[in-house]
């Protein structure tokens, strides 16, 4: 029985239930009608952050595709745009799918609405496609530009770049989707399935990033156009490299071959079957997603409950011990926090069993970084620290507590002690790496005997400056009326200052050290950095521990 | 909040009613400490919640009118981490959650996930964890919100049994009919104003034969 003559069709509700979630995630309603001048403020800050950080990532990218051009390799860039903004997008993808598909807090609501299981999904896949397609812009626009300016393409070529830009993250939106879609599913069968999912995701991951890297680290003999010891590159030679790298870039994502054959030889029917194979996979995914949508979501919101528990022996632990033991859960137990927490440490671990297992020429080749063998020894303790700093728990831990900072407010806990167990938090994912990782970096680049002890020593003293650091952060930027946990961790101004900071300080270090800026041994500065690191992480413990917990 | 004075003794039910939005939630977080006021004095026994507030919290316990707690722990494990916080011994704790979880019927479902608990169960659970430390103070925010009638009996005279050992509960309601029944003190807020504080007794004599909800009802409209 139709109720309503006019009922609204799907593509409307689709639409509606896209810009409901594009409203929530840009906070638009905060800039029309929050009250709060700081909460606006905050809003605004964190916009014009993020505003920044994408406008450099596009600089970049023009920058980069520029220097293509003056070595007169322009015909690479096509494929290299596209890969670039498909990796981004797969990346970033991967870890948001989980929480944007599936499982999200609307979900109630919305399957109890009339709206279809179909439309539903189009909505959610319209909103990452959306999204994505932001960053597909700001890589191959300037890209774009630098490439036309260079080659010189026929009249057909915006046309074809600008439907290719739309088209570009399609396929690793759907091939991430796809991915966190399966993840879903495997970690719905487990009683604690954020833990499984945080372990699948990383693992893919880390899958990914070592097939990049042998696929870029494959004998291009590329790294013999550049005399390290004078620094000059023979221009001459690079042309008949290009076949060889465009090989490369083709193996790593093959429909870059049919992207690159319809903007160089402005080739229509590469265009088409480009444009085929894309919106097919994508019809093809929401089709099977829309068979098993209800099964996976049902899983997730399901619980397993035993109710079988009987009370055995307790026992006493320290306020401290239990504080800490409850961060550490917190963190441990949902997939968002670990997965990008945790990516700092994660990543330390994978390159320094890289540089052991590859050998150190080769990573290095696949990182894209060159220079003499010397600054890369002196410099690695920095860069070790540099990407352990990035897992800054302590940031956050603060804003985590969300709305259970009523307990932590109403019970008896002294303010330092919930520091410390923030700190502790921290510096158990980061001092086990920053040794361990020191210790690999130290086979692999053999820095000799005071050069081991400043690889384990500089990032561990680093380790502990950012974790104060990142209590003293989040205890003046923490928030605790969150709606969502993937905000606050990837895009809160603590969680971004908390990161960025570390790389920027280390980075300043690293570049005094290495550089010849101070005429001293560079050993001799690298063990001034560690005793003002543990002199500055001192001084701001003494001081924070005395501050009230934000209000 | 406007000059407000209250006084909760030990061995007092001490209801605190008044309508959504008059301040009863804003009053309570600032009475146990999660809320600053600008001015005023909130002291628990003699102790002030500006200047002592570790002493404070330790002597009292508080539950939220919708307890968020550590969705990411089991039942047992949240418990175990009030106990560990005011630093009850293994077997002190052991007994009291013995106690209190058979009493609340929830002992079976300790060993879940907080995340899988209905409302009510999550209610049960803070009220277990309230009164681990055997507080002197009881502050309770609409405790019978979400709460199954075997529950809401259980909690009535678990509060009855804290008052018996000389604990203070200062609660808020919206049930008339519990506050009547329960309280021996009550104080009812409109628009942030006290509009009357005194023992049930001397209220419900105010205009005798009439109920609470009654009375309350006309208190409120007078003063509006």
């Amino acid at each position: 029985m139709n109720l309503n003559p006019r009922n609204p069709s799907p593509i409307y509700l689709g639409w509606r239930l896209a810009m409901n979630r594009l409203n929530a995630q840009l906070g638009i309603n905060v800039f029309r009608y929050e009250k709060d001048r700081h909460k606006r403020n905050v809003k605004k800050t964190i916009t014009v952050v993020i505003v920044i950080c994408l406008l450099v990532l596009s600089l970049y990218c023009g920058l980069a595709a520029y220097g293509y051009g003056t070595l007169g390799m322009e015909a690479l860039v096509p494929g290299i745009a596209m890969v670039i903004s498909s990796l981004i997008n797969l990346f970033f993808t991967i870890f948001k799918a989980n929480g944007e598909l599936y499982g999200f807090r609307d979900y109630e609501l919305v399957l109890s609405l009339p709206i279809p299981i179909t439309t539903v999904i189009h909505s959610r896949l319209f909103n990452m496609y959306f999204w994505n397609t932001v960053i597909t812009v700001l890589v191959m626009a300037p890209m774009g530009v630098v490439y036309a300016v260079f080659e010189k393409p026929g009249v057909m070529f915006p046309l074809i770049w600008v439907f290719g830009i739309f088209l570009v993250c399609l396929i690793p939106t759907i091939l991430a989707a796809f991915v966190g879609a399966v993840i879903t599913a495997i970690a719905s069968k487990f009683r604690y399935a954020s833990a499984v999912s945080s372990v699948l995701g990383i693992a893919f991951v880390i899958v990914l990033m070592a097939l990049s890297m042998m696929i870029s680290t494959g004998n291009t003999g590329f790294e013999k156009l550049i005399d390290y010891k004078t620094g000059i590159v023979n221009i001459s030679a690079i042309s008949s490299y290009i076949p060889e790298i465009s090989r490369s870039l083709n193996q790593l994502y093959p429909p870059a071959v049919l992207f690159t054959k319809a903007v160089v030889h402005q080739d229509a029917l590469s265009l088409f079957y480009f444009a085929g194979l894309s919106i097919g996979l994508y019809g093809l995914f929401a089709w099977v997603l829309s068979t098993k949508y209800r099964e996976i979501n049902t899983a997730l919101t399901s619980h397993v409950s035993r109710s079988d528990y009987k009370l055995e022996t307790l026992r006493q632990q320290s306020m401290l011990h239990t504080l800490y033991n409850k961060a550490i859960m917190r963190i441990l137990k949902s997939s968002v926090c670990a997965t990008n927490l945790l990516m700092g440490c994660i990543m330390a671990i994978i390159i320094s069993i890289a540089l052991l297992v590859i050998g150190p020429d080769r990573v290095l080749t696949g990182l894209s970084i060159t220079g003499n063998s010397d600054a890369v020894k002196k410099g690695a303790c920095f860069a070790l620290a540099g990407i352990i700093s990035m897992t800054n728990t302590a940031s956050v831990s603060l804003a985590l507590e969300g709305k259970t900072i009523w307990l932590i407010k109403s019970l008896p806990i002294p303010a330092k002690t919930l520091y410390d167990s923030y700190i502790l938090t921290n510096i158990t994912f980061t001092v086990p790496t920053s040794v361990i990782t020191g210790i690999l970096f130290s086979i692999a680049l053999k820095p000799g005997l005071v050069g081991t002890l400043l690889m384990i020593l500089v990032p561990l003293t680093f380790s502990l400056l950012v974790a104060v650091g990142g209590v003293a952060i989040g205890n003046r930027m923490a928030y605790y009326d969150w709606k969502e946990e993937p905000q606050l961790i990837k895009q809160s101004l603590m969680s971004i200052v908390g990161m960025l900071s570390g790389i920027l300080v280390i980075g300043i270090c690293g570049a005094i050290a290495v550089t010849s800026l101070i005429p001293v041994d560079t050993n001799a500065i690298s063990s001034i950095f560690v005793i003002a690191f543990i002199v500055a992480a001192s001084i701001l413990y003494i001081g924070e521990s005395n501050r009230p917990i934000r209000e | 909040m406007n000059q407000l004075n209250l006084q909760v003794q030990p061995g007092d039910i001490f209801g605190f009613i008044g309508h959504n939005g008059a301040g009863k939630s804003t009053t309570i977080k600032a009475v146990v400490g999660v809320l600053d006021f600008e001015s005023g004095e909130i002291l628990i026994q003699g102790h002030s919640i500006k200047e002592e507030p570790l002493i404070c919290k330790r002597l009292m316990a508080y539950m939220p009118d919708n307890p968020d707690l550590y969705e990411h722990l089991t039942g047992i494990q949240y418990l175990n981490f009030i106990a560990d916080i005011f630093a009850i011994p293994a077997e002190t704790r052991q007994k009291t959650i013995e106690k209190n979880a058979e009493l609340f019927e929830i002992t079976g479902n300790l060993g879940d996930l907080i995340s899988s608990y209905s409302h009510g169960m999550k209610q049960k659970l803070a009220i277990v964890a309230a009164v681990i430390h055997s507080p002197r103070l009881l502050v309770l925010d609409e405790p019978f919100v979400g709460l199954d009638p075997r529950a809401s009996a259980t909690l009535k005279q678990l509060m009855r049994n804290l008052c018996g050992e000389g604990c203070a509960i200062f609660f808020s309601t919206h049930v008339l009919d519990v506050a009547e029944k329960l309280c021996n003190k009550i104080a009812i807020i409109n628009k942030g104003n006290l509009v009357f504080v005194g023992t049930m007794d001397a209220l419900l004599s105010m205009d005798e034969g009439k109920s609470l909800e009654e009375i309350y009802l006309d208190l409120v409209s007078l003063n509006s």
